[in-house]
């Protein structure tokens, strides 16, 4: 079914490169944008210190009248927004990598230890060394990496595909996973405590310094990723062919996840793992889109809308007490995916 | 041929530039500034600021620091649910119980803190660890000053809430009338004195010792009460897993016998209360665990469930006299 519905194509063409794709798919990236704009909007106005929708706009232009207000919406609301909607675009991208690269819809960082392994990261710091929030942040950085790199090193021999890949991700996964278990239950209760917290994920405290380096980081890896999209859509044919044309599979492939990783190491390193964003988002962009591949721009704002909506719930739902978005995006994707699936059998 | 390659070294060479910065990262310093008269305190970080001389609207964001300022007669205007819990600790239900509450022990709501509009915030490192963000996005509201580590002495961290406060005096009465109650505790307890008294906290199937560091064994050590083998020693600032295989370790002549509810690390919302109730219930579970009904103590009826928010957690002043209290009246 998927892939006949491709749907009129439009090529734009400027000098001798050529960007091809369908009506249906820029429809809906445009409506996705649409929908992502406005619950930016409702994320700044909305929260429990009173701000008019007045205040919020003179915060905005760098005016205001109560300095606190101005406060919360350029300091705490704003980059609470950005970074919601730069760490969806990362997942949805890595995720989208990750699929195309192993061919296979449940090829997400979550399942494949990647992130697992920035949790690691994370966990050593919070626990065995009692880092701050930065020396977390580059303690999932470093994690996210290492694991990447012990992936490689364990499917290398044998040649990166894409049943090997989730084999083997797996695998460290779920060692890793015990490791992660080990260092919680060992840890003393105040550091167990903020090790809960940021293992399920929160926007909560993501400042500017915080944003502002997950954008430097999403802006040049979803460009890199994008440099080599097109030559992941010829993986399917198989190797031989894609070489034929041109395309060289073993290098695309780890190319792919190495920028993914990278993906996800970087939003990891921010808020912590946010479930299942990376594993739904391209599913949910590819079957809106009505195409055979997801892609990169599609899961990439299919993401930013999921982890953005998701925020908002998650401080809203049980106000004042706010949730960790991490169990909403697991609740909301979850659901999501169920329902694209349903329909999907029952159309054929 | 090679694009790909070039991709991912991009790639690689962004996350190398980002190591630096987020090193580096700071926030901005510029603090909110108490208004009217004030004067200049140094929390225990070492950071100065000022505070006004008579704070009204105090948000307390750590259960040490409720209820220290509680036993100073203040009453906050916000504070945040106890640990494991979805309400105040419930050993101070009766005095904090209509105190609203502007998030969890560990995840502050800002904004509903600034709509409190206090005057003067006290946290410390039971609540707010290693996160110097928060600090600073609390300090845009109210001064707010850091009372203590995790794991730090009470009276220590009760001495500088009562700093914050400029209640210094009151703070000696009630230290005194807390060393004057372990004093007359101990001329009834003299016949225990070559007994051992172990603290268990009951955490979902499994047990954990509450050793001499904590607030439940420094009344313990304060009231002269020896602890068993196992726990005669200071941990790591928390209580210390027992596997099931090695349950006879938790054994003693005398057992306190609490839990903060179903709640563990993983899975700090699993509900199930930290009451008397819930330590009820926690021992018929526990009665269930192979080998426990062989403990000496369980043999000899010498268990006694106790308000696990009490003596298996953390708080001030009130909670280590309430805790003499209860040893009082469960052995005098």
């Amino acid at each position: 079914m998927s892939a006949i519905g491709q749907g009129r194509l439009v090529t734009w063409r400027r000098g001798h490169r050529s960007v091809r794709f369908s009506r249906r798919s820029a429809w809906v990236a445009l409506a996705t944008c649409g929908v992502v704009l406005v619950l930016a909007v409702v994320g700044l106005m909305i929260g429990d210190y009173d701000v008019s929708a007045g205040q919020v706009l003179a915060a905005l232009g760098g005016g205001g009248t109560d300095p606190l207000a101005s406060y919360f919406v350029t300091e705490i609301r704003l980059p609470r927004v950005v970074a919601a909607i730069l760490v969806g675009i990362a997942l949805g991208v890595a995720g989208s990598l990750f699929q195309m690269v192993s061919g296979n819809p449940l090829g997400s960082p979550d399942i494949l230890g990647f992130t697992t392994g920035a949790a690691t990261g994370a966990l050593i710091q919070i626990i065995v060394v009692g880092g701050d929030t930065d020396a977390v942040a580059l303690g999932a950085l470093v994690g996210g990496l290492l694991t990447a790199a012990l992936v490689q090193v364990l499917v290398r021999p044998h040649g990166l595909t894409g049943t090997r890949l989730v084999l083997v991700g797996i695998g460290v996964g779920s060692t890793l996973g015990a490791i992660n278990t080990l260092l919680v239950a060992e840890a003393s209760l105040v550091a167990a405590q903020t090790a809960a917290q940021w293992l399920a994920g929160s926007l909560n405290t993501v400042l500017w310094p915080r944003t502002t380096m997950l954008a430097v980081a999403v802006a040049v890896l979803s460009a890199c990723a994008v440099t080599i999209a097109r030559a992941l859509h010829l993986l399917p044919l198989g190797d031989d062919t894609a070489r034929a044309v041109g395309v060289p599979a073993q290098r695309i492939r780890t190319s792919a996840v190495v920028i993914a990783v990278a993906m996800v190491s970087v939003a990891t390193a921010v808020t912590g793992p946010i479930a299942f964003v990376a594993l739904a988002a391209p599913q949910v962009a590819r079957r809106l889109a009505g195409t055979p591949t997801p892609g990169i721009v599609g899961p990439a704002l299919t993401g930013a809308l999921l982890v953005l909506g998701s925020d908002l719930i998650a401080q809203r739902l049980l106000a004042p007490t706010e949730l960790a978005v991490g169990v909403v995006t697991g609740a909301l994707g979850g659901i999501y995916l169920i329902v694209l699936l349903a329909v999907d059998w029952r159309k054929r | 041929m090679t694009a790909p390659r070039r991709a991912a070294r991009t790639a690689l060479a962004v996350l190398a530039l980002l190591i630096p910065p987020a090193l580096a990262a700071c926030g901005d310093t510029s603090t909110s500034v108490a208004a009217g008269e004030t004067r200049t305190v140094v929390d225990v970080e070492g950071t100065e600021m000022e505070v006004p001389v008579d704070p009204q609207r105090v948000v307390t964001l750590s259960e040490p620091t409720l209820d220290g300022v509680l036993a100073l007669g203040v009453t906050p205007v916000g504070t945040v649910s106890g640990r494991g819990q979805s309400s105040v600790p419930s050993y101070l239900a009766d005095e904090a119980g209509e105190i609203p509450l502007l998030g969890g022990v560990a995840a502050p709501n800002y904004e509903k803190i600034a709509n409190a509009d206090p005057d003067l915030i006290l946290v410390d490192g039971t609540s707010i660890n290693n996160n110097p963000e928060a600090i600073g996005v609390l300090r845009k509201i109210a001064p707010t000053f850091y009372t203590g580590y995790a794991g730090g002495d009470w009276r220590a961290n009760f001495e500088l809430v009562a700093e914050a406060l400029n209640e210094k005096e009151p703070a000696t009465a009630v230290l005194a009338e807390y060393d004057a109650k372990v004093a007359e505790a101990k001329k009834d307890l003299t016949s225990y004195a070559d007994d051992t008294f172990s603290v268990v906290r009951w955490q979902g199937s499994s047990a954990a010792m509450i050793l001499k560091e904590l607030p439940a064994g420094m009344a313990l050590s304060d009231l002269g009460l020896q602890r068993p083998g196992p726990q005669d020693k200071r941990g790591r600032g928390h209580s210390e897993p027992v596997s099931l295989e090695n349950i006879a370790t938790i054994d003693a002549d005398y057992m306190f016998f609490g839990t903060l509810g179903g709640s563990s690390n993983a899975n700090p919302d699993a509900g199930g209360a930290a009451d008397l109730t819930g330590a009820q219930q926690a021992l018929a579970q526990a009665e269930e665990v192979p080998g426990f009904s062989t403990l000496a103590a369980y043999r000899t009826g010498h268990i006694y469930p106790v308000d696990g928010s009490l003596w298996t957690s953390t708080g001030g002043p009130i909670l280590m006299s309430r805790i003499v209290d209860n040893v009082t009246g469960i052995l005098a």
